[in-house]
């Protein structure tokens, strides 16, 4: 197997957590950060910090075309139409929020259904029950089978006039599953139902093109990217954000204000009320221009050789439950011991110097759907090596020992 | 014993003694009650571990405790190690066994571990700082129902 050979990139990588050299395999929760992001926020601290859009001296025209140079970066990759179309939000979360306040707010009425599925994060259910519970709206989840894949079968009876919008995950982040979201998206848009993406899980492991995706929305965090936190992104459709308010009110997003009214600037600035994390939007630019350096075609093959050897690794030791089964998936492995909690196991790990999620995943519905409390997880990033997989086996097995003993 | 000189092994040994793994495969008084005088459930919305506390008391001495928890092998032992020292107690004697190892857990000086009977062995969990709201979970679930 080719490893990608940029450990180096990534002081963090080379620390001990117990005496023990850290195997960083929570990637899924955030990726670690190459050196050139953390010298782009630095860089723009030390030679570039002024306000964007507003300064009329130099320094304040370097820092905005930086940052919408940024914009441009996010924008080609995932191939988006127009920069309008790319709202720089605080994160993921947020830029959910935005999605559910402002579309949702205007466009759901009573008895309207928000269509979800079992295996969302509940970031991306809780701001549409938040909207939903205002509106007399609710929200029903799309089923899964025990493989951990969303049963598209039970899709055309769940799609009723009701159903405004539907509001699916692109990639699970405890099953790893990867959603055939195209599918979602035709038989969506043929009762002409905007679908909005929850793409934290997949911008750092799948290409993604919402023009060919021809998605509606599009949501993504920068921290799970190898960028910093602080940034995230909503990609929408141009007529979509036009037609929406504005999410928040401040500086930046006004064209004109008096007491009697305010009109609002053009996209994407709409979006974009107060000072944004310049330095954090920028740094995500630099972060992008890493993950396009290795191609996102690398990363896909280098991390399913490890969730191959992962797979192998788990199925040899009886007592290790996969969850997650589906053929089409990232690097992300789940298990489930039984009768052995997975914080035990977390700390076990923990003292091996192996960094792993463990409980429920902020995916409680799904815990709840799968009969389990929580799961012990790991996600690969690009500077995962096969012997740390094999550390994370290892250190499962040792917990099984002290535990069964 | 300072945390440097410990090599991981000892620690995971130090941490998870025989005894608190006993306990939490054979949690002891783990039913539901009937008739309790207190019913309290307690969560924790971080690892989502939950549990409830039955106590029965009487002229204000626990006569009685129960409960029944979904969580990991610290909070389960945590809770039957706890529940077991209850019975006979009054109820100022609770809460006071329960704040002195609340705060030995969390290290603050008014604790006092020579009290804390079986308990004593969670004490280890005070270096592990994720972890202590495993072993408190019950605890502070009995404080609560205590409190009504």
């Amino acid at each position: 197997m080719r490893d990608l050979n940029l450990r180096d990139q990534f002081p963090i990588l080379s620390a001990k957590v117990h005496g023990k050299p850290l195997v960083y395999l929570d990637n899924a929760a955030t990726t670690q950060k190459p050196l050139r992001v953390l010298k782009a926020i630095h860089n723009y601290y030390e030679r570039l910090n002024s306000n964007v859009h507003r300064g009329i001296h130099q320094l304040s025209q370097f820092a905005t075309d930086a940052y919408e140079e940024s914009r441009e970066k996010v924008r080609s990759f995932i191939n988006a139409g127009k920069p309008e179309e790319i709202i720089f939000t605080r994160g993921c979360t947020e830029a959910i929020n935005l999605v559910a306040r402002s579309w949702g707010g205007k466009n759901l009425g009573p008895g309207d259904v928000v269509l979800l599925s079992e295996m969302e994060h509940h970031s991306n259910i809780v701001p549409w029950q938040l909207v939903c519970e205002e509106r007399g709206a609710s929200v029903k989840p799309i089923p899964i089978s025990d493989s951990g894949e969303l049963d598209l079968s039970a899709l055309p009876s769940l799609i009723t006039d009701k159903v405004k919008l539907i509001s699916v995950t692109h990639v699970s982040n405890v099953l790893g599953t990867i959603n055939p979201v195209e599918k979602i998206i035709s038989l969506a848009h043929a009762r002409r139902i905007p679908v909005h993406l929850d793409g934290a899980q997949a911008v750092a492991h799948v290409p993604t093109d919402v023009r060919s995706l021809d998605v509606d929305f599009y949501s993504f965090s920068g921290h799970k990217m190898y960028g910093p936190t602080g940034i995230g992104v909503l990609y929408g459709k141009e007529a979509l954000l036009e037609s929406m308010p504005p999410y928040q009110g401040g500086g930046e997003m006004i064209e004109r204000v008096t007491f009697e009214k305010t009109t609002f600037d053009e996209l994407p600035r709409k979006f974009e009320a107060g000072t944004p994390p310049i330095a954090d939007a920028i740094a995500l630019g630099t972060a992008i221009d890493f993950l396009v350096e290795i191609g996102l075609a690398n990363i896909q093959s280098h991390e399913a050789e490890l969730l191959k050897l992962a797979t192998q690794l788990v199925a040899n030791v009886p007592e290790l439950k996969l969850v997650g089964t589906s053929r089409d998936k990232i690097g992300i492995v789940s298990v489930h011991i039984p009768e052995i909690h997975s914080h035990d196991i977390g700390t076990v790990l923990d003292l091996e110097g192996v960094a792993v999620r463990t409980g429920h995943h902020c995916c409680m519905p799904l815990m709840a759907r799968l009969g389990i409390t929580g799961t012990t997880r790991a996600s690969f990033g690009v500077y995962n090596t096969q012997s740390e997989v094999e550390k994370f086996v290892s250190g499962l097995k040792k917990a099984i020992e002290l535990f069964r003993r | 014993m300072t945390r440097t000189q410990t090599t991981p092994s000892d620690d995971i040994s130090e941490l998870y003694q025989e005894t608190i793994i006993e306990h939490s495969r054979n949690p002891r008084n783990y039913a539901a009650m009937d008739e309790p005088s207190l019913v309290q459930e307690g969560y924790n919305p971080l690892c989502g571990d939950s549990i409830t506390i039955y106590l029965k008391l009487e002229n204000n001495v626990i006569r009685d405790a129960s409960f029944q928890a979904a969580g990991c092998a610290i909070s389960r032992a945590a809770a039957s190690l706890l529940i077991e020292q209850l019975k006979g107690l009054t109820a100022e004697a609770a809460k006071k066994l329960i704040e002195n190892y609340r705060n030995t857990l969390l290290q603050n000086e008014e604790s006092n571990t020579c009290d804390l009977g079986d308990l004593v062995l969670l004490q280890n969990v005070r270096r592990f700082p994720v972890r202590i709201k495993c072993a408190l979970l019950a605890g502070n679930t009995v404080l609560k129902a205590l409190q009504k």
